[in-house]
């Protein structure tokens, strides 16, 4: 059986959004940061068990606070939001609980997920503990990931798959 | 630096105009945009055409956005000039064609004077050089 689910990525702009999509559809990473304007959408095929597959229609949306809140269409219909924060950028984990403020009101429905990227670049987890327990209650999965290594982004989709 | 529209909506040209106005100073001073009516007239244009990018509405009176982005990326000289489209959906085979053919961005149109200036600002400091 294979479904197809809207997934919609958001997250402050430079957390690593487009770089996510990109690694979890393509495999590959790009150092250059350009910014996303407007939309763009990657497709893959994950098989989560049983021989249940998701076509996984991740919508990459441009960053920043304004679509989230406007009366615009990009979230739609999505089955699920993944919420993308930079572990190594405060304002972008502040900014977590704006956007779940504003998704727990218009999309109530949606699954959530929160990745918290670029963990290659800390040494320390201490952080990242701290900021996982805060949000626990909040999210149906949490994992700390890096779009550059590759570092748990197939492991949290395949969890994510898991529940639509 | 310039710019065109290919935009037949009175109104959201209005738009645009006064949100060029309004971000004016964060433009560069030879920063200029050129309005077309429609997909036919920027065609015939284009063996002289000189821009930096070029934004298409994707409803137009006699072709949508895509069959003009796909003429104008035919075209040799002006393939890797960005190409970005504004549409009033979201449909996503629509994106995914739009981008398969070279794209480089698909942007639902800004509602309103606030949003339409974030959005040229936005788009202007992703390109300018």
């Amino acid at each position: 059986m294979n479904i197809a689910k809207k997934i919609c990525l958001l997250g402050d702009e430079t957390v690593g959004k487009s770089s996510m999509a990109k690694r979890f559809a393509d495999n590959a990473f790009d150092d250059k940061y350009k910014a996303t304007i407007g939309v763009k959408i990657f497709n893959k095929n994950l098989e989560i068990h049983d021989g249940k597959s998701i076509n996984f229609v991740v919508w990459d949306i441009q960053g920043g606070r304004d679509l989230i809140s406007s009366p615009q269409q990009y979230y739609r219909g999505a089955s699920a939001l993944i919420f993308v924060c930079d572990i190594t950028n405060e304002e972008s984990l502040k900014a977590i609980d704006y956007y779940l403020g504003i998704v727990s009101e218009k999309y109530p429905l949606a699954k959530k997920m929160l990745l918290i990227n670029k963990i290659d670049l800390v040494k320390d987890s201490s952080t990242v503990l701290s900021f996982k327990e805060k949000h626990a209650p909040s999210f149906n999965f949490i994992f700390s990931t890096s779009a550059k290594t590759g570092k748990n982004v197939i492991e949290a989709f395949t969890n994510l798959g898991t529940i639509l | 630096m310039k710019w065109i529209f290919i935009e037949d909506n009175e109104f959201d040209r209005d738009i645009l105009d006064i949100s060029f106005n309004e971000i004016k100073p964060e433009l560069c001073a030879d920063f200029s945009y050129t309005f077309y009516n429609n997909g036919t007239d920027f065609l015939k244009g284009l063996s002289n055409l000189e821009c930096e990018i070029v934004i298409s509405d994707m409803n137009l009176p006699d072709m949508n956005g895509i069959e003009i982005l796909k003429k104008f990326k035919e075209n040799d000289r002006l393939k890797d000039t960005p190409f970005l489209l504004f549409s009033t959906s979201l449909h996503q085979e629509e994106i995914e064609k739009a981008y398969a053919l070279g794209a480089d961005n698909y942007i639902l149109k800004p509602d309103g004077f606030k949003a339409t200036c974030e959005t040229l600002l936005k788009i202007y400091s992703n390109y300018a050089k």
